[in-house]
C-alpha cells in the first residue's frame, strides 16, 4: 500500500494551492487523449509553443468524475504520458497540468467583506464553496479569485477539486517531476482567450464526450455547468452541445435577466459544421470558434501546427494569460 | 478573461528554496571533500613513508640477529674458543702491564719494616693470574715474620707462600736472614 501517496494528498489538501505560473511544459489529460506542449521564450520576451504533441487514450483508461477514482489503467496512463512527453523532448523540469473538466467544481460566490488575509479568505470561500461539493470541504484544493470587489460586496470566482482525484493524475507524471506547479481544468484555460467585453458572453467547450458552457461578462463569471453528453447521441453530439447551451442561456436568462450577445466555440476534436449551425439556430446570436492564436505558433512543423489548431486552445490560453500576468 | 488560478499545491519554503541553497551547500560540500581527500593523501603518504622506515628497520634488525646468530655460531667453535680463551688472556695481561713495575715495587715497600730491605722481585703468571716473587734480607727473623705477617694481610696480595729460608753467607754482616716468597698480586685489590 501506498502510504506515503496517501500522505501527500492529506497534506497537498490542507497546504494550499499556488498562485497562476507557466512552466515549459504543459500537459493536457483527458479521457480520450493526452496532449503535450513545450514552450520557449520567457516571461518578459514572451512566450510561443515549441513543440506539440497528442496521443490517444484507450477510453478504457480514465474515467473522469469529481469523487471518485479517475484513472482506472495508471499504467497505460503513465506510459502514454511519458510517449507524448518524450515525443515534444521534455526533461525533468516543472510541468503544469489540464485535467478534464469534470473533475473540477466551479462557482461564483459574493460576499459582504472578504478578509485581506489569504489563509482567512480561504477558509471562508472553502466554507461556502461545501453546497458545491460531492464531497468534505476537508479533502478539496481550492482556488479563487476575486473578480470584483465593491463596498460591501465582493465577488469571488472559485474552482476545487478533490486533492485525492487530482493526486491520481500527478501519479501518473512520474516522481521525476516533483508534481506539477500549475493545475487547472481545461475551459479554465481558455478564459482569457474570450474577449473582455462587457456584454454577456458565452463559452462553449464541448471535449470527450462532455461539454462545458461558463457565462462571463467582463471580469465576472456568471455561470459554469459541466454535462455529460448522452451515449446516445455519439452520433449527434452537436445538438447535444446545442441543447445544452441553449439550457445555460436559459438559465442564466432567468436567473440574472441577461441575454447572451456572442458564443464562442471550443470543441476538440474539431466540429463538424452542423454544430455552428445548431448553435446559431439555438442561440440566436453570434457563434465563433476559438481558434488558438497564430502568432504563438511560430516554429512548429506543419503537423504540429495542424495538432495545434484542433488541440492547442487551452495552451494557447495559458499563454495569453502568462502575457497578462507579466 | 484574466485568470489568477491554480489548483497545484503551493511550494513549501524548503522546496521553493531548496534549489537556491542546493548550488552553495554542493559546493560546501565539494570544498569539504577536497580538503578531507587531500589530508587522507597526506596521512596516507605519511604512514607510507613511516611504514617504509620501520620495514627498514626490521629488515637490519633481522640482518643483525642473522649476523649475531653466526657469529655465535662461529665463536661455539672448539679452535675460536680457544683463541677467545687465549685473546681473553692476552687483553687481561694488556690490562695488567698497564700496572707499572714501580707501583708494585711502591705497595712492597710499604709492607717492609724498618730492619727488612728487599733484594729481588719478579713478576710472573701462574693459572691466568699474575704472581710476584719477592726476596727480602733483614737482620732478624722477627723483622722478615713482620714482613711476612704485613704481606698476608694486604688487600694487593693474596697466597703468600715462603719458598726458601736461610741466612746470608759470611761476610753480609748487615741483614743476616733472608727469605723468599711468592704471592699472587691483586693489582685492583681484594674485591
Amino acid at each position: 500500500m501506498n502510504w506515503s501517496g496517501i500522505g501527500n494528498r492529506q497534506k497537498s489538501a490542507s497546504r494550499g494551492t499556488a498562485g497562476f505560473v507557466l512552466p515549459a511544459v504543459v500537459l493536457e489529460v483527458e479521457p480520450e487523449f493526452v496532449a503535450a506542449a513545450r514552450l520557449e521564450g520567457s516571461a518578459r520576451a514572451g512566450r510561443s509553443v515549441r513543440h506539440l504533441g497528442v496521443r490517444a487514450l484507450d477510453s478504457s483508461t480514465l474515467a473522469a468524475h469529481p469523487s471518485r477514482p479517475n484513472v482506472a489503467n495508471a499504467d497505460n496512463l503513465r506510459q502514454t504520458i511519458e510517449e507524448v512527453l518524450t515525443a515534444i523532448g521534455n526533461g525533468s523540469g516543472r510541468i503544469g497540468l489540464i485535467v478534464p473538466d469534470r473533475v473540477v467544481r466551479a462557482g461564483t460566490l459574493s460576499f459582504e467583506t472578504l478578509p485581506d488575509n489569504h489563509h482567512e479568505a480561504a477558509a471562508l470561500v472553502r466554507w461556502r464553496m461545501r453546497e458545491n461539493l460531492p464531497f468534505a470541504p476537508d479533502e478539496a484544493r481550492i482556488s479563487f479569485q476575486v473578480v470584483s470587489r465593491e463596498a460591501g460586496h465582493t465577488e469571488v470566482f472559485a474552482i476545487a477539486a478533490r486533492a485525492s482525484i487530482l493526486g491520481e493524475y500527478e501519479a501518473a507524471l512520474g516522481a521525476s517531476n516533483g508534481g506539477p506547479v500549475l493545475t487547472l481544468p481545461a475551459t479554465a484555460t481558455l478564459l482569457p482567450l474570450v474577449p473582455e467585453r462587457n456584454s454577456t458572453q458565452l463559452l462553449i467547450h464541448a471535449c470527450s464526450g462532455w461539454v462545458t458552457t461558463v457565462i462571463v461578462a467582463g471580469k465576472q463569471v456568471y455561470s459554469w455547468r459541466t454535462s455529460e453528453l448522452a451515449q446516445t447521441a455519439e452520433g449527434n453530439w452537436p445538438r447535444e452541445v446545442a441543447a445544452e447551451s441553449t439550457r445555460a442561456v436559459a438559465s442564466i436568462r432567468d436567473r440574472q435577466h441577461m441575454e447572451i450577445t456572442r458564443a464562442w466555440l471550443c470543441a476538440r476534436p474539431p466540429a463538424e459544421g452542423g454544430l455552428i449551425s445548431d448553435l446559431k439556430r439555438e442561440l440566436g446570436c453570434e457563434i465563433e470558434m476559438i481558434a488558438p492564436p497564430r502568432e504563438l505558433a511560430g516554429t512548429l512543423s506543419g503537423e504540429e501546427r495542424s495538432l495545434y489548431d484542433h488541440f492547442g486552445a487551452p495552451v494557447a490560453g495559458l499563454v495569453v494569460n502568462s502575457a497578462k500576468n507579466p | 478573461m484574466k485568470i489568477d488560478l491554480n489548483l497545484a499545491v503551493a511550494p513549501s519554503p524548503r522546496e521553493r528554496y531548496a534549489l537556491a541553497w542546493a548550488a552553495p551547500t554542493a559546493l560546501l560540500a565539494l570544498v569539504a571533500l577536497v580538503l578531507l581527500s587531500l589530508s587522507a593523501l597526506r596521512t596516507y603518504r605519511e604512514y607510507r613513508r613511516v611504514h617504509g622506515s620501520v620495514e627498514e628497520l626490521r629488515a637490519q634488525e633481522a640482518k643483525s640477529r642473522q649476523r649475531e646468530s653466526e657469529l655465535r655460531r662461529d665463536l661455539e667453535r672448539p679452535q675460536l674458543r680457544e683463541v677467545f680463551r687465549s685473546v681473553r688472556f692476552v687483553n687481561r695481561l694488556i690490562d695488567e702491564k698497564q700496572s707499572t713495575v714501580s707501583e708494585l715495587v711502591e705497595r712492597v715497600a710499604k709492607l717492609l719494616p724498618p730492619q727488612v730491605r728487599l733484594a729481588g722481585l719478579v713478576l710472573g703468571e701462574s693459572g691466568g693470574s699474575p704472581v710476584v716473587r719477592i726476596a727480602v734480607a733483614g737482620k732478624s727473623e722477627e723483622a722478615l715474620e713482620k714482613f711476612l705477617a704485613n704481606l698476608e694481610n694486604s688487600d694487593n696480595f693474596s697466597d703468600v707462600a715462603i719458598i726458601s729460608q736461610g741466612f746470608a753467607p759470611e761476610g753480609s754482616e748487615g741483614e743476616p736472614v733472608r727469605l723468599a716468597c711468592s704471592a699472587r698480586y691483586l693489582r685492583m685489590g681484594r674485591q
